[in-house]
């Protein structure tokens, strides 16, 4: 039973092997010179011009809440249209129904218009 | 080919919660077009439970199911469904006047009642433990809001944020415990997994159930897990802590009733001893706190805590007239819980000032009728006869000593005995201390008038000729056995 596992054993171990092995040739290969710019932040081969942690405004926290919803919701549509074709030949229910959600999201998105949340100021 | 069905009938079973979802969206957007017209928005908010209530209870309660067995409707999900939408309809109209005073009346107020009445009906009926979750979560998410109502007040923040955190701990505890009981079962049907009768393997199924009854303990606050309870019960506005108190612990117990005696019938007697002991802990812990309490709404919330024990009795009985006697003290404790924290809304002030018991001292000279009826829960909480505290409490205790558990009995008694201390002190301190200072009240609106005249009522009469109702419950129950 245990040898079925035996696979996912070896590629464990190749995994930190040659992990360890690239570790072990960086130090073996690596310059000795030490400079400042060893100790920031990698940013995509640019320096960093500031901190990462600085506050930024609360109102990008409402953005973030409504992308979410409208993120989830093509999520949800994704496996919809995967088996729409072959649920329509039974019936409209499956067309009904992500009309019917579309619906509620759409009562919300009015809602967050009409209350202003979409404006930045 | 897929395997999937869809009967008209099924809609027609999920009437009440699409009413209910319907309205709360049009409540949004009569927040949004007609803004100002808050007598609008309660009577429709009101109507829309009414409907929902009728439709309801127009159904018939055969146990059948729909959508693939993911609801039933059955005669005990339109009991415990008819007390949360009473619950929600006498919150409606207790609602206005409360948030007019404070200058917060939206309309999103009776939308979040609504959509968390949705959930609960869902928690109610659902027949798969994801159903289950599902309302647990729409309820719990509503409810997160409604607390945090007074977005400007701390209090308020504190006891939403705390809820938050708390409340999210738990459903994933719940969660967790979903995920092992399906992979004990292969299944999170429940009336699957009642048909499958014994698990693939044993230690999953303990975990599970484990899990899951810790995300349920939680939500009625039994002991280990009561402590979010009394800050947010105090930081909530007074209305929704009333309809928190009553309608989300009927619907926490009734799916843990469905649950535990439903889909897992065979587990009941290895409870017991773990239910007995929580049950004795959470009445004990919650009444002798509640001594200390002198902020009203605290002592009415470790209240709160000290009857979810009382109810857990009707757990650990394990037994159809067990479970009967908790559905009819749910049915009772809806209408005095409400009732007494209708009244302390109205004493309450504006600042939420007058809270403590000295504030209530010589109340009863200006005020006879609320005083008289804020005697008349506080009796009703402490279980004296002729009101509903006493009959469900009755009904309740003799099931259990019938059962053989005394000692169990002997420590609720005992505890009812120092429950009385706190709840007179109320009446004591409204009847027989000289008043402190004449603050003028404004009068009481019409519908909160209703409300609480509606409370009196069966309050007395549950108490009273509560024949009926035992009957119902016992009906009720044995759908589920």
């Amino acid at each position: 039973m245990l040898g079925e596992y035996l696979p996912l054993f070896f590629l464990g171990v190749i995994v930190f092997g040659l992990i360890a092995v690239m570790l072990f040739l960086v130090r073996l290969l690596q310059p000795k010179r030490r400079s400042e710019t060893d100790l920031e932040p990698y940013e995509s081969g640019t320096t960093p011009t500031s901190f990462a942690r600085t506050r930024f405004s609360v109102k990008f926290f409402i953005i973030a809440i409504i992308f979410i919803i409208f993120d989830i919701e093509v999520v949800f549509m994704y496996p919809w249209a995967v088996v729409f074709k072959e649920l329509l030949n039974i019936g409209t229910f499956i067309f009904i129904e992500m009309l019917t959600f579309l619906g509620i999201l759409v009562v919300g998105l009015i809602y967050v218009w009409k209350m202003g949340a979409l404006e930045w100021d | 080919m897929i395997d999937f069905q869809i009967v008209p009938a099924d809609f027609y079973l999920l009437l009440p919660e699409m009413v209910l979802s319907v309205g709360a969206m049009l409540l949004l957007f009569l927040e949004l077009f007609l803004k100002g017209n808050k007598t609008v928005q309660q009577w429709t908010a009101f109507a829309i439970f009414v409907v929902a209530l009728s439709l309801l209870l127009s159904q018939e309660s055969s146990g059948a199911t729909g959508f693939g067995m993911m609801v039933r409707s059955d005669l005990f999900g339109q009991f415990i469904s008819a007390v949360v939408l009473i619950g929600g309809g006498l919150t409606v109209l207790l609602g206005k006047e409360y948030l007019v005073s404070r200058e917060w009346h939206r309309g999103e107020y009776y939308s979040l009642l609504l959509f968390a009445s949705v959930g609960m009906l869902f928690m109610v009926r659902g027949l798969d433990l994801l159903v289950i979750f599902l309302g647990l979560e729409l309820l719990s998410i509503s409810l997160y809001i409604l607390v945090g109502y007074f977005r400007d007040r701390l209090f308020s923040n504190e006891a939403a944020l705390k809820y938050l955190l708390l409340g999210a701990f738990a459903s994933g505890f719940l969660l967790y415990g979903i995920a092992y009981t399906y992979g004990s079962y292969g299944t999170t049907n429940l009336n699957e997994i009642r048909t499958m009768g014994s698990p693939e393997s044993m230690t999953f199924h303990w975990i599970g159930l484990s899990l899951i009854l810790v995300g349920f303990s939680f939500k009625v606050a039994l002991v280990p897990f009561h402590m979010w309870l009394p800050d947010v019960y105090q930081g909530a506005p007074t209305p929704v802590t009333g309809f928190m108190a009553t309608t989300t612990k009927a619907a926490a117990f009734a799916a843990m009733l469905r649950i535990l005696f439903y889909g897992f019938p065979a587990d009941i007697a290895e409870w017991m001893p773990l239910f007995w002991f929580l049950s004795a802990v959470t009445m004990t812990v919650g009444n002798v706190i509640a001594l200390q309490q002198s902020n009203l709404k605290r002592m009415l919330a470790y209240s709160a805590i000290a009857h979810a024990g009382y109810l857990m009795i009707g757990v650990t009985v394990g037994t159809e007239t067990g479970a009967a006697g908790m559905l009819f003290y749910l049915l009772g404790y809806l209408f005095m819980n409400i009732g007494a924290f209708a009244v302390v809304q109205y004493f309450e002030g504006k600042d939420e000032t007058r809270l403590d018991f000295e504030s209530y001292a010589g109340l009863a000279k200006k005020h006879p009728l609320i005083s008289l009826a804020m005697t008349l829960f506080m009796f009703a909480l402490a279980g004296f006869p002729l009101t509903v505290g006493f009959t469900g409490k009755f009904y309740i205790f003799t099931t259990a000593i019938n059962q053989g558990f005394v000692w169990l009995i002997v420590i609720a008694v005992l505890n009812s005995l120092i429950s009385v201390y706190y709840y007179l002190r109320v009446v004591i301190y409204m009847y027989m201390k000289p008043l402190e200072e004449e603050i003028e009240f404004s009068p009481m609106e019409l519908p909160a008038k209703v409300a609480l005249t509606v409370c009196v009522y069966a309050v007395l009469h549950l108490g009273v000729l509560p024949g009926n109702f035992i009957t119902l419950a016992r009906e009720a129950v044995s759908a589920i056995f």
